[in-house]
């Protein structure tokens, strides 16, 4: 079985980290201003979060829709879970087809000032949720 | 002969003769291939073979301008030459590897390279075409820049002249001085501008367009096919086209702590990456990008500032190690002073990693009060101001101009200079990715991350399964390091031997640059035959350097590169760098000395290196 026990979770987890950041009032307003559509799509368990910031304030959709992405990441539910771990190189696993970027460069590139301080959110989520057990 | 036009330049500064000389039998050029590698067979054959060892500036020191073989192919990536002699700035090997124009150029003028001996009398510069070399008097391009010459020649030869030049750097003999063409592609490091200099030759003009014949054209136009399509879809590529060398600046500085900042002293600077980084570039003073002949990608940056006190037209924009180097290092993260400096260092003739690393260097001595000076971190004023002095040697400048090794010399804080064998490292944390170190220690012309593919291997930006290195590595880790620097440093031989680009490089599989090799040039290698052609190079280029002074002793990384940061992504990364140098020397056959050993050099083809590092 791989991280996450379904999409229910994934969702919940995930889910709770885009919302944290967010509401976060210093990494909020860089994600509101990057006026970026992500959409991250999982496999296993297959499943869909797009992460609109063309709205005010910003929306979190779980599951397919019909917005327009502008940056659209693709990777198994594993290393998304790995990555935010910040157990993932994240060349490596551009390079090898691990995590498949489509869109822009430049908007990709925008959020990487999002996902650093995410690192060390996402840990502390799965310990509010009871699900240590995931951070290995 | 196939990918060669089987003919050299000799040009005789002193005498001012310019002769054709044959280039050497194919078995010469199958073993040595071109570029920096077989110019260091000649520059080994035509001095210290001979029991002569001239000093860098002096007038009997040989300077090769070599392309390599796939340099007339049009596969990707293949516009690339070396500029190579012993180096002004560390007294050992020297090569500089360049892109642009110029070297294809060259080659389409029906020479596969140009061996410079001697000195003027004036200055000169070297006019090339398909009927004509000579030599002519420079006098009106004395004191100019790299800029204003370009444009000088290209008014007087007409358009399709392709100029390589030295700036007011390489006249005042600044010992990392550069050669520059095409207005920002630079042959930067080991101070290869400053020989030139010392023959008063200001620049070579080509121009030409004679093919040369390769051995299968169609099996070549296969596999560039396939490089540009896999180029096309690939992120690192995308991301170079789009934001330059620089679009790792963040993602290296605030993330992984690969970034060298405030003298090697830090990494955390998140607010100064972003700044700097490609992307802000991207949205501010970018123009265009621009492509080096025959790539798909264009990693070049042109930028302009039209306001301000760094006020600039259309011209060469900052790569990575400029902006890290010129920004990062000396705490600038002001992008249009970082541009500003990097594009002075362009029009002067200097390589921006050493500039920016030595001005660091006295930024750090001046507030140990070691120096006295006005160089604070932080000040971009100051910064540009000492990059103008240094190119003139005026004041603090001209000690400046020899590179932080000899400034630490002469004033003391030799601990503040994060130099190996004299050469600067260049701009990646060896505590990021362990293997750096080694790399950079047992490095041919010094601290280098571009004689080698270490850096590519260890971030992940390429994996070689051909070659036993699928990976992943673990960066901070010194295991099985040892083994991936010497396949590493092979690869990396070869690339500057058939001169090809490392970043499109990463889109050749090893089998398909072989292929490539061999549609070019006929030769017919097996991927071992190749790699054993990259293990030659790199232990010609090794004994030459043992042969001009390097020892074990200097194998090694500056405790400021090395010791463990504090704080920042590398915090308590330490790189186990006596693991890795005690396993890479039986694999590489060094002795304890540091020399190869003479049954690895005989399984070389390089008896006769073996007879004067051993004795007869």
């Amino acid at each position: 079985m791989g991280a996450y026990k379904d999409a229910a979770q994934l969702y919940d987890v995930l889910g709770t980290l885009f919302a944290t950041l967010r509401d976060d009032p210093e990494i909020g307003p860089k994600v509101q201003a990057s006026g970026l559509v992500i959409r991250f799509r999982y496999t296993d368990p297959d499943s869909e979060i797009t992460i609109d910031c063309t709205k005010s304030p910003l929306e979190i959709i779980f599951g397919p829709n019909d917005r327009k992405p502008t940056v659209d990441m693709s990777m198994t539910a594993d290393v998304a879970h790995q990555f935010w771990l910040g157990k993932v190189n994240l060349v490596a696993a551009l390079t090898r087809g691990q995590m498949v970027a489509k869109g822009p460069i430049q908007s990709i590139m925008k959020l990487l000032p999002i996902v650093k301080p995410a690192y060390a959110l996402y840990p502390k989520i799965l310990k509010e949720k009871g699900l240590e057990a995931m951070i290995t | 002969m196939y990918g060669y036009s089987g003919k050299l330049l000799e040009v005789n500064l002193s005498r001012g003769t310019v002769a054709e000389i044959p280039l050497g039998d194919p078995e010469l050029l199958r073993r040595f291939l071109g570029g920096s590698g077989l110019a260091a067979r000649l520059y080994f054959d035509r001095t210290l073979a001979q029991g002569k060892k001239p000093e860098p500036l002096d007038a009997d020191s040989p300077l090769f301008v070599f392309p390599g073989p796939l340099n007339c192919s049009r596969l990707p990536g293949t516009s690339r030459f070396s500029v190579a002699t012993r180096s002004p700035l560390t007294g050992l090997w020297g090569d500089s590897s360049c892109g642009g124009n110029f070297g294809p150029t060259l080659k389409y003028t029906g020479y596969d390279g140009i061996v410079f001996t001697g000195a003027s009398p004036e200055p000169v510069y070297l006019y090339v075409d398909e009927a004509t070399a000579e030599l002519r008097d420079a006098w009106f391009l004395w004191g100019k820049d790299t800029y204003q010459t370009e444009d000088g020649l290209i008014a007087r030869h007409g358009k399709g002249t392709r100029v390589l030049s030295i700036g007011p750097a390489g006249e005042n003999l600044v010992r990392y001085a550069s050669l520059v063409n095409d207005r920002g592609a630079v042959a930067g490091r080991a101070g290869m501008g400053a020989v030139p200099g010392s023959k008063r030759l200001k620049a070579i003009a080509v121009k030409g367009s004679k093919r040369v014949e390769l051995a299968d054209p169609k099996a070549a136009e296969a596999i560039a096919r396939s490089v540009r399509a896999k180029a096309r879809e690939s992120v690192s590529m995308q991301t170079l086209t789009s934001l330059g060398t620089d679009g790792g600046m963040y993602l290296g500085g605030a993330m992984l702590g690969d970034v060298p900042t405030g003298n090697w002293r830090t990494t955390l600077w998140e607010e100064g990456y972003q700044k700097l980084d490609g992307a802000a570039m991207a949205e501010t003073i970018l123009v265009k990008n621009a492509a080096c002949l025959y790539c798909p990608v264009g990693c070049k940056r042109v930028v302009k500032v039209d306001q301000g006190p760094y006020r600039m037209p259309p011209g060469s924009g900052p790569e990575y190690e400029t902006a890290a180097a010129l920004g990062a290092m000396c705490l600038v993260d002001d992008l249009e002073a970082v541009a500003y400096a990097g594009r002075l260092c362009d029009l002067y003739g200097m390589d921006t990693i050493s500039c920016g690393a030595t001005i660091s260097f006295a930024m750090e001595a001046t507030e140990r009060g070691l120096l006295k000076s006005d160089l604070s971190w932080g000040d971009a004023a100051a910064v540009i101001g000492m990059i103008e002095k240094i190119a003139r040697r005026e004041g603090l400048g001209d000690l400046l101009a020899e590179g932080s090794k000899r400034a630490a010399a002469k004033i003391g804080g030799a601990d503040l200079a994060v130099e190996i064998k004299g050469l600067e490292a260049p701009m990646h944390d060896p505590r990021a990715f362990h293997g750096l170190a080694l790399s950079y220690a047992t490095g041919t012309r010094g601290a280098c991350h571009m004689a080698c593919e270490t850096y590519a291997l260890e971030s992940g930006t390429v994996f070689r399964s051909e070659l036993g290195l699928a990976g992943p590595f673990e960066n901070q880790t010194g295991q099985g390091k040892a083994s991936l620097v010497v396949k590493a440093q092979d690869w990396g031989a070869l690339l500057n031997s058939l001169t090809i680009c490392q970043f499109i490089n990463w889109n050749y599989t090893a089998t398909e640059l072989v292929e490539a090799t061999n549609a070019v040039t006929g030769f017919g290698y097996t991927l071992g035959e190749f790699m054993e052609t990259g293990a030659r190079i790199w232990h010609l280029k090794r004994g030459i350097g043992c042969l001009l002074g390097v020892t074990a002793a200097d194998d090694r990384v500056p405790s400021r590169a090395l010791a463990p940061l504090e704080e920042g992504p590398t915090a308590g990364s330490a790189p186990d760098f006596e693991l890795m140098v005690r396993e890479y020397y039986p694999l590489r056959g060094l002795d304890a000395q540091g020399r190869p050993s003479r049954e690895r050099l005989a399984q070389l083809g390089l008896a006769d290196l073996a007879n004067l590092l051993h004795g007869q």
